[in-house]
């Protein structure tokens, strides 16, 4: 197309040649000729974009993350002269529509009516436009082009995909330990009983020992028991531009979702800390609990202005981590004072689980951990499954 | 609906053949209907032709039936015409217009119309016929749209004529074959038959048909008048400013130099300069060269001319008033004497803060100058681009009589000397009365006839060239005609340094008898004063013009004269410089004077006629563009050769490096290939880092460019250590990763793509 610009400017720069050197009939006639060629292509493309329409439509509004939606639009034109070439452009770095291939032109005559039923597919969570970004108008002469942004377009809610892990490779060692000691774990672990004494609650009683031994047995209490498992994730965005942090945050929740669902499947009890809102902490003791964390880890409300230091210290601060053995973070970024504030914990005896969502090179950080700390690298666009 | 669509495809492909035949038909009949015997296609031409194409397309496109009753009604026109017109007739018309077909004959008028008709209907089946096969054979159509564009310039070049019409439709069609062409080289998704396309995009084709059809046509080439006019004075603009920038705060740039002095010091030896200093244009009542004065001196000190006496209130006008009124007077012709005309001054290639002026000023256009002394000057120093009119009176200083009246005393007439203050002197104020006349007739006196004392050697000389002569006036051109016979030189040498007053330097002068105009005029001004008569020492440019030209006045038309105030008559300008009298005594065209008195104006009735440029004759505008054509091929010539020249250099670099590489070793070509894909990685911007190693370069790089492979830079790492022996696989591997980098680079940056071939 560049090309047919640059023949026409060198045709018509002859023709103001021809001009100021011959009068007459043909001299002006090619040189009004060439004149008015971008003139009827701006027409042309004006008529076509006032009368052009595109209609387009997907199933649901709240869409799942990676999860394909039905799709569809309509290419139309009702009107009485041909449109010799529109292009539809698709939302493609949060979303793609899949069998659609991008860029491609149509040719749309009087009545030509072109339907396209497909599927949509968003990348990460958020709420966003998909669908038909905007339209690429070319007039026939195939010199100039014409585009404009939709203005009708489709935003769609995008929640966070719930992936099912059916191990955690990466802390695989760590939750074997979990399992063992979990109390609501299939296989009782060992408890101490004694005898019943007039008095004792009744909740207090264990049933399977009395069964066993064919009189009441109550639990002998030492201490309370612990939740042995805490998450957080971080809560802080880094970056203003859309593309460069919604990616990231989606797949900190991804992860932070993956976990959740790992644990609540194998009935691991943890709590779901809030670094800034205490309150707004979650304990999650089944798959029911986990709806509701689900809905609460998908509203998430990344900010600016959290503070990383303020939000690690609001975790650490937190009753639930005194409960717990096991500290697992899904962070953007890990700086070393934010690991010299883990260090006390780490001293107490705590296990602590780092995941990095990053595509830099945290070898650095990754070399500071040790039997208690791991530092795990998340690329941002890696696959969980292979990750975790 | 198949069935439909099969039905509205053969519509549209009636209609496209019928108009594109009715196109077809539309060009010969209005771009080569003379040709073919038709001198002004009509409406009766273009309908015959149009039934006629129907007819055709229903007989082409319709089934028995539509054919049958096509014949039919072709048969019931014949009838009707065999029927109303006789066989005889028939056949009579028949060989006349066979006659005027295929010999030539002259049409029998009455029958003019029909034989053109039958020829329309002839021509209607040729382009139907050519049509039908056009659209089998798109090549032809491209072949026959190019040869009518070819056939067009051809007739522009030879200035054959053609009507507007033909002119029009062929440029119309060669517009749709584009547009066809364009859209059977182009993918899209669902493309549709390109004549239902064409179809439905002739609407905007037939507005662009209509406004072509209707935007007037010029005869002339176009003159570019305002762009002409806005360069001229862009180019005005930026030269000021240019000038303004190098020359700010010069002095009076350009005046010092050839004679022209700030303090009119004689200099000795003087170098001429050409260099622009201002341009002037007067018009075709011009009669005169043009003397334009910058600064006038009263007082010699032997080595230089000063102005020591403070001057009198509007001077200049009191003179041009007192010049204006004596012409007035005389009784006889006085077109003979004078004449007023307009001249406008623009100033070039210097600064100055002087207005130059002939000497009897009528009007002044110019709202910055004021008047000091009997000079004229700008507030501030003008430069490029300054311009200004004026209107003046020209003297015939070559007319006998008028030298003769000035002899004479001029009588006393108050009412005229104030009905022309009152008509030169718009500000009531500033007219001067008669007897302010009188007064400056007398501060002349005494101001500027200073008594020169003469030595002896100079005053025997000037007895010897006054002698008989009782007028002044006689006695002024006694010492013009002698002073005039001396040698005129620029390097008469140094003054000697012991001459520091008038008297030593008229010795030297007169002994030497060489000089320069500033000489010429210091000697006759010392003369004239010693003879009682005033004069006065000026200097400025003389100028050679002619009428409706723009003169161009360098630095070497500075020159320096003397004037000699007459009473009654005002100061007169003579030229004692040898070499300068043709320029100031030059003939009038007596017959040819525009200059009219009328009434209310006692002197000065024609308005000065605003300067036209004149017509260039046919031999002169031949010249002209033959000169330009001159140029134009020079340049083009110029250009095409270079243009060939780098053509043949590039093809034989080309051909050279190829035939290198084919000698070249597997390995070595091995080597050349990566080396290429390196350079172009870093063309797109990932480039080997220090201490960077191919494989990290390689990671990198396939992260950045996402999804390509660069496994030769593998191949390469384990060559260049020693392990790998090239073979024809990783040769060929690393052309395609080649190829494929620069496909990966074309969807990137196009342009860039394509220089980066152009180069590799």
């Amino acid at each position: 197309m560049q090309i047919r610009k640059w023949i026409l400017l060198g045709i018509w720069i002859i023709s103001l040649v021809i001009i100021s050197n011959y009068g007459g009939t043909i001299s002006y006639g090619i040189f009004f000729a060439v004149t008015l060629i971008p003139l009827l292509s701006l027409i042309y493309t004006l008529f076509v974009y006032f009368r052009f329409r595109i209609f387009q439509k997907i199933e649901s509004r709240c869409i799942t993350c990676r999860q394909s939606v039905p799709y569809y639009f309509v290419l139309q034109n009702e009107d009485y002269y041909g449109f010799a070439s529109v292009k539809a452009r698709m939302f493609k770095t949060l979303s793609y529509v899949e069998d659609l291939p991008d860029d491609m032109e149509y040719e749309l005559l009087p009545g030509d009516r072109y339907t396209y039923e497909t599927k949509l597919v968003c990348k990460y969570r958020g709420e966003y436009e998909v669908g038909v970004k905007e339209v690429i108008i070319t007039d026939f002469f195939r010199l100039f082009t014409f585009r404009y942004k939709l203005m009708e377009t489709i935003k769609a809610l995008v929640q966070p995909r719930m992936l099912h892990l059916e191990e955690l490779c990466s802390i695989s060692d760590i939750v074997a330990s979990v399992q063992k000691e979990n109390p609501n774990a299939d296989t009782e672990p060992d408890v101490l009983v004694r005898d019943y004494i007039q008095g004792d609650a009744i909740k207090n009683i264990h049933w399977k020992a009395t069964a066993r031994e064919q009189k009441l047995k109550t639990r002998t209490r030492i201490g309370e028991e612990k939740q042995m498992i805490s998450l957080f994730y971080d809560h802080r965005r880094y970056k203003k531009n859309l593309l460069e942090y919604l990616p990231p945050e989606n797949q900190i929740l991804e992860t932070a979702l993956a976990l959740g669902l790992f644990l609540a499947e194998k009935n691991i009890s943890y709590t779901m800390l809030d670094g800034q809102n205490q309150s707004a902490s979650k304990a999650v003791r089944g798959l029911r609990d986990f709806e509701d964390l689900y809905q609460k880890v998908s509203g998430t409300q990344f900010s600016l202005d959290v503070d990383d230091r303020l939000h690690l210290q609001s975790v650490l601060k937190q009753s639930a981590i005194n409960h717990s053995k096991i500290l697992i973070g899904v962070l953007q970024a890990l700086t070393m004072e934010e690991l010299v504030m883990l260090t006390p914990l780490l001293n107490q005896g705590m296990i602590m689980v780092i995941y990095v969502v990053t595509d830099e090179n945290i070898e650095e950080l990754m070399k500071q951990g040790n039997d208690r700390l791991r530092i795990i690298a998340v690329p941002i666009d890696a696959e969980l499954k292979d990750i975790l | 609906m198949n069935e439909n669509k099969s039905n509205h495809i053969r519509w549209n492909e009636i209609l496209y053949r019928f108009i594109y035949t009715e196109l077809l038909l539309c060009i010969l009949l209005f771009a080569g209907g003379y040709y073919c015997g038709i001198s002004a296609p009509g409406f009766w031409h273009l309908l015959v032709g149009t039934l006629m194409i129907a007819a055709l397309t229903v007989l082409t496109y319709t089934g028995l039936k539509g054919r049958l009753f096509c014949g039919l009604g072709i048969c019931a026109v014949a009838a009707v015409i065999i029927v109303f017109v006789t066989p005889a007739r028939l056949g009579v018309f028949f060989s006349y217009y066979s006659s005027w077909l295929f010999t030539g004959a002259a049409a029998v008028d009455e029958q003019r119309l029909l034989y053109e008709i039958v020829q329309t209907l002839l021509l209607s089946i040729i382009c139907y016929g050519v049509q039908v096969l056009l659209e089998c054979l798109q090549k032809v159509r491209i072949i026959i749209t190019v040869l009518l564009v070819v056939a067009l310039l051809l007739c522009m070049f030879f200035r054959q004529p053609m009507s507007h019409m033909g002119v029009i439709w062929i440029i119309w069609y060669t517009v749709l074959t584009y547009v066809e062409w364009t859209k059977l080289h182009w993918k899209k998704e669902r493309s549709q038959n390109e004549k239902s396309y064409m179809l439905w995009i002739l609407p905007f084709c037939v507005v662009y048909l209509i406004v072509l059809s209707l935007i007037p046509i010029p005869d002339k080439p176009y003159d570019w008048k305002l762009v002409k006019e806005a360069y001229a004075s862009v180019k005005e603009s930026v030269t000021a400013l240019i000038e303004d920038i190098t020359n700010g705060d010069a002095e009076d740039f350009g005046i010092n130099f050839a004679g022209f002095t700030e303090n009119a010091k004689l200099k000795g030896d003087i170098h001429d300069l050409n260099q622009q200093i201002m341009t002037v244009q007067g018009i075709a009542t011009l009669k005169t060269n043009v003397y334009l004065s910058g600064k006038t001196y009263d007082s010699f000190d032997g080595r230089s001319w000063k102005v020591r006496q403070q001057g009198y209130p509007n001077e200049r006008q009191l003179d041009t008033l007192e010049t204006l009124y004596a012409i007035r007077m005389y009784e006889g012709n006085r077109n003979d004497f004078a004449a007023e005309t307009r001249l406008t001054v623009r100033y070039r290639y210097f600064q100055s803060a002087h207005l130059f002026a002939p000497a009897k000023i009528l009007t002044l256009d110019c709202d910055k100058a004021y008047t000091q002394d009997a000079d004229l000057r700008f507030e501030k120093k003008q430069s490029y681009g300054m311009r200004y009119d004026l209107t003046f009176l020209q003297l015939n200083l070559d007319q006998p009589t008028l030298y003769e009246y000035m002899e004479t005393e001029i009588p006393e007439n108050r009412e005229i000397w104030e009905g022309l203050t009152v008509m030169y002197v718009p500000d009531r104020e500033n007219r001067p009365s008669w007897d302010e006349l009188q007064t400056h007739e007398a501060y002349v006196h005494q101001n500027y006839a200073a008594d020169t004392k003469l030595s002896d050697f100079a005053m025997e000389m000037l007895d010897g060239i006054t002698e008989g002569e009782t007028t002044a006036i006689g006695k002024l051109r006694a010492i013009e005609r002698e002073l005039s016979s001396y040698a005129y030189t620029t390097t008469p040498g140094a003054i000697p340094k012991n001459i520091d007053n008038g008297t030593d330097f008229l010795d030297y002068f007169l002994k030497s008898k060489e000089g320069y105009c500033s000489y010429f005029a210091t000697a006759f001004v010392l003369l004239a004063r010693a003879e009682g008569i005033p004069a006065r020492y000026v200097e400025g440019f003389c100028v050679a013009t002619e009428p409706n030209k723009e003169i161009s006045v360098n630095s070497g038309n500075s020159h320096a004269w003397p004037e000699a105030y007459i009473d009654g008559f005002g100061w007169v300008p003579f030229e004692p410089t040898p070499g300068y009298a043709e320029i100031r005594y030059t003939p009038w065209n007596i017959n040819g004077t525009v200059y009219k008195e009328t009434a209310g104006k006692p002197y000065g009735g024609s308005e000065p006629q605003h300067a036209e440029e004149p017509e260039a004759t046919e031999e002169e505008k031949q010249y002209d563009a033959q000169n330009t054509y001159r140029l134009f091929s020079i340049i083009g010539m110029t250009l095409t050769t270079a243009f060939v020249l780098l053509i043949l250099f590039l093809i034989g670099e080309r051909l050279y490096r190829r035939y290198q590489y084919r000698r070249m070793s597997t390995e070595e070509q091995f080597v050349t290939e990566v080396k290429r894909n390196l350079w172009l990685l870093s063309k797109m911007k990932i480039e080997r880092e220090p201490f960077e190693t191919l494989r990290e370069l390689k990671k990198r790089g396939e992260k950045e460019l996402k999804g390509l492979q660069m496994s030769f830079l593998n191949d390469y790492e384990a060559y260049i250590y020693g392990e790998a022996y090239i073979s024809d696989e990783m040769l060929k591997k690393v052309i395609l990763q080649q190829t494929q980098l620069l496909m990966l680079h074309k969807e990137k940056r196009r342009w860039h793509y394509y220089w980066l071939r152009f180069i590799m």
